[in-house]
């Protein structure tokens, strides 16, 4: 295998055992997103003197007998929202380029570099982390690197497309409604989006306080549970961060699905999708022996309210700036964010009322079930550009359209994984969803899945 | 679900709430604003005709003093 697509865990491997040495990986890598990253448009920024540094130190903790730790030498790159020392924060917006640069890195960027991994840039994203496709009017749309006429989803499809592209085998992002699923569907990689406070958000621009969560995107499912159990764990300075005792999820990798009991989503999650969707779940639940079939009760509902919640949110977080200089935010998050600072707060009250008897709703399907399937997204990438996505059963705004499996889950903060199906024309994602801090059961199943070859990273053509 | 209120009651909303708010809106941002907010008034009524009591329910925002 050529060494762009090796992933996180085996470039490590190379590197603390000398075959390989972590400056000229990160050479490499350079080198990639020096001549690819023009096609895609993944990166804002590019941290090439730092990195070329940090790897140099790296080669000689290990010429010196130490071990630079798991991630040793190996390049990673974030969303463009997270905190990085020395760099201005941008989160997709033209309005934070006056900002000061970040004094430290984020939580998350903190403990993956402590862990010997190399920092090579910033990743494109939709402004304010508010989208589903990427297409950022300050610095351009990012192009799917399976079909460069497509989006690489959003928010965080930067790092979807870095990924998926070979620029960078792991990649970090945020999701408060898919935004890490959905890019890692439409660009065929895996996702995680963690429990909510199961991983810090500590020195990340926020878009939505209540639901915002912080996770990787990898090719391989080690890479992803070697992020997690990097990156998780309590933090004091982030309010909404768990207290509770690590949990790694490396040691259940092998345990298989003995004994899990493993449903499908029905109803909601069948409806207004490609039938391809429909049949990448399918694939996955023959593979799982899953025939349970359930509803996932006030899904509707459930995703009305998030709409309600994010958007009175990140209208209030932004409010200064859309009094001030409303022309400078980008035409698709101005819009949708001064619409939501005119709403009544009973409004808000009410949706967040909602979400709590939704929360224990769904709760109560768990009692019964360990996991739960579902499609990541009704339909495959859509155009850059493109406005609709008209289905059998009838024509839908395509980039809101793209967050109807992914919200209902992230509203209440349930752990999912996506994993990629291939073998389809475009790149298509299914999600794999537990009880809350119940990680573990679900890289149980992504592990299985990968075994088997059902889910599985396939290169762009 | 009631009826939601017509384009130019809407439109009329957003022309106050910009004052009330202190807002400048470009005029030409109107229609679309208006039409986000009708979605979000959609949203509301959707969970207003759930069947869930939400008078009984706390709402899902944590303060710690």
């Amino acid at each position: 295998m050529s060494a762009q697509w090796l992933d996180a865990v085996a470039i490590a491997q190379a590197i603390r055992a000398r075959r390989a040495s972590a400056l000229e990986t990160t050479g490499a890598a350079l080198h990639r997103i020096e001549q690819e990253n023009a096609r895609y448009n993944c990166f804002t920024e590019v941290l090439a003197a730092q990195a070329r540094r940090d790897a140099a130190r790296v080669d000689a903790e290990i010429a010196s007998g130490r071990d630079p730790g798991p991630l040793a030498g190996v390049p990673f790159a974030v969303k463009n929202l997270f905190d990085i020392a020395g760099v201005t924060t941008l989160a997709g917006s033209k309005i934070n380029r006056e900002n000061p640069p970040a004094q430290r890195d984020a939580f998350v960027v903190s403990a993956l570099r402590r862990a010997g991994a190399i920092l090579v840039g910033a990743l494109n994203m939709d402004e304010y982390a508010y989208g589903f496709t990427t297409e950022n009017s300050h610095y351009g749309p990012t192009r799917n690197p399976h079909d460069l006429s497509r989006s690489a989803g959003g928010s965080s499809g930067g790092s979807g497309a870095a990924v998926a592209a070979g620029l960078v085998p792991v990649a970090l992002g945020t999701d408060t409604g898919g935004s890490i699923r959905v890019p890692a569907a439409l660009c065929g990689v895996f996702g995680l989006k963690p429990t909510f406070g199961r991983v810090s958000r500590g020195g990340t621009a926020l878009f939505s306080a209540s639901v915002d969560h912080v996770g990787p995107l990898a090719r391989s499912v080690r890479d992803l549970a070697l992020a997690h159990d990097l990156m998780h764990g309590p933090d004091a300075a982030d309010p909404s961060c768990s207290a509770r005792e690590r949990e790694p999820v490396e040691p259940v990798l092998g345990e298989g699905i003995a004994g899990l009991r493993i449903a499908v989503a029905a109803g909601y999650f069948k409806e207004h999708a490609e039938p391809q969707a429909i049949e990448a779940a399918e694939r996955v639940a023959e593979a799982l022996g899953a025939r349970t079939r359930v509803s996932v009760p006030h899904a509707v509902e459930g995703r009305a309210a998030a709409t309600i919640i994010t958007a009175v949110e990140g209208a209030g977080l932004h409010l200064k700036n859309l009094r001030a200089k409303p022309g400078e935010f980008d035409r698709l998050t101005r819009d949708r964010f001064l619409a939501a600072a005119m709403l009544p707060g009973a409004v808000y009250a009410r949706a967040q009322a909602f979400r709590r008897a939704y929360r224990d709703e769904v709760a109560r399907l768990f009692d019964s079930i360990d996991v739960l399937v579902a499609p990541t997204t009704p339909i495959s990438a859509p155009t850059i550009g493109q406005e609709l996505a008209t289905l059998a059963s009838g024509t839908f705004p395509a980039r809101a359209h793209l967050g109807r499996y992914t919200i209902p889950f992230s509203i209440i903060g349930l752990p999912v994984i996506s994993v990629p199906v291939p073998g389809f024309d475009l790149p298509r994602g299914v999600q794999l969803v537990a009880a809350p801090f119940r990680e573990g059961l679900l890289f149980r199943v992504a592990s299985f899945l990968e075994s088997r070859g059902i889910a599985a990273f396939a290169p762009p053509p | 679900m009631p009826p939601l209120p017509d384009s130019a009651a809407l439109a009329r909303y957003v022309a106050e709430a910009e004052k009330a708010l202190g807002l400048e809106i470009d005029p030409a941002w109107r229609p679309a604003i208006a039409e986000h907010y009708r979605r979000l008034l959609e949203a509301h009524e959707l969970l207003e005709s759930s069947g869930v009591d939400l008078s009984a329910v706390e709402p899902a925002v944590r303060f710690e003093p």
